[in-house]
């Protein structure tokens, strides 16, 4: 049976059986993974909670409530949680461009920090915020698009 | 005298973008140009506010890298949602052919 059908489909099984033992379903990027994604939830959280918090005092003047001491706390909160997320994602399989994404998102947060002590004004306040929102916004969006629905 | 111009930053990025990804620009498209306009606003605000004089040289660098990382990520999400989209066209084309391919040869090889 097996040599009927190879003498006359030997160019169809030619090109076939690479397919078969790679897989008969295809998978080019990771699983989506929930943890990630509730971790990724977690920080987008913690950050949103930080920018509002600063973007209120500056709106209502209260720049000593703005100084980076009395946000040092929610700093490190915010990079361990991308640190252990970090971790998670270098775990998964085909996981690599989340993981840049997190690199790079830690980046933006040090970045951020580093601005953060030398004093907000508002404009740039508000333009580090969008670019940190920005980044967040892609992260998640990549985990939707993840679940390949 | 300012000379970054939203709409030219904005526009640019959209074309280039669009003719990379060709027929899989619709699927990004949204994401994308949405995240390009706050890309292009933050470098107009850098800009101004360099010459205003309202951020030093420092903070203007420490603006900078955060939007050459913002866009580090939207250039690595808009691969992640493409490379979704080509899995999903590989995937149409195995389904499409499980049935035939497995008739033909008399056996359940796909």
């Amino acid at each position: 049976m097996y040599l009927k059908a190879f003498k006359g489909q030997h160019w169809l099984i030619a090109l076939l059986i690479p397919i078969y033992f790679a897989s008969c379903h295809v998978m080019l990027a990771g699983a989506y993974n929930e943890k990630v994604d509730e971790s990724i939830q977690k920080v987008s959280d913690d950050v949103s909670l930080l920018l509002v918090t600063l973007e209120i005092n500056l709106e209502n003047s209260r720049l000593k409530e703005n100084s980076y001491e009395k946000h040092h706390a929610s700093y490190i909160t915010i990079f361990s949680e991308l640190e252990s997320l970090k971790m998670k994602t270098q775990s998964l399989p085909k996981y690599e461009q989340v993981t840049k994404m997190i690199i790079a998102l830690n980046q933006n947060m040090k970045d951020f920090e580093s601005l953060h002590k030398t004093g907000f004004n508002k404009r740039m306040l508000s333009t580090a915020k969008a670019l940190v929102e920005t980044s967040l916004v892609n992260v998640m969006a990549s985990q939707n698009a993840l679940k390949r629905k | 005298m300012a000379k970054l111009n939203f709409i030219t930053i904005f526009e640019e990025m959209v074309a280039a973008a669009r003719t990379t990804l060709a027929g899989n620009w619709p699927a990004v498209a949204d994401i994308a140009s949405s995240s390009f306009k706050t890309l292009a606003q933050a470098l107009v605000d850098i800009e101004q506010m360099k010459n205003d004089g309202t951020i030093s040289d420092e903070q203007a660098k420490l603006l900078l890298n955060m939007h050459k990382n913002t866009s580090k990520i939207v250039l690595l999400t808009v691969d992640v949602i493409d490379i979704i989209k080509a899995e999903a066209v590989i995937n149409a084309a195995l389904s499409a052919i499980r049935i035939p391919v497995n008739a033909a040869l008399g056996f359940q090889i796909l």
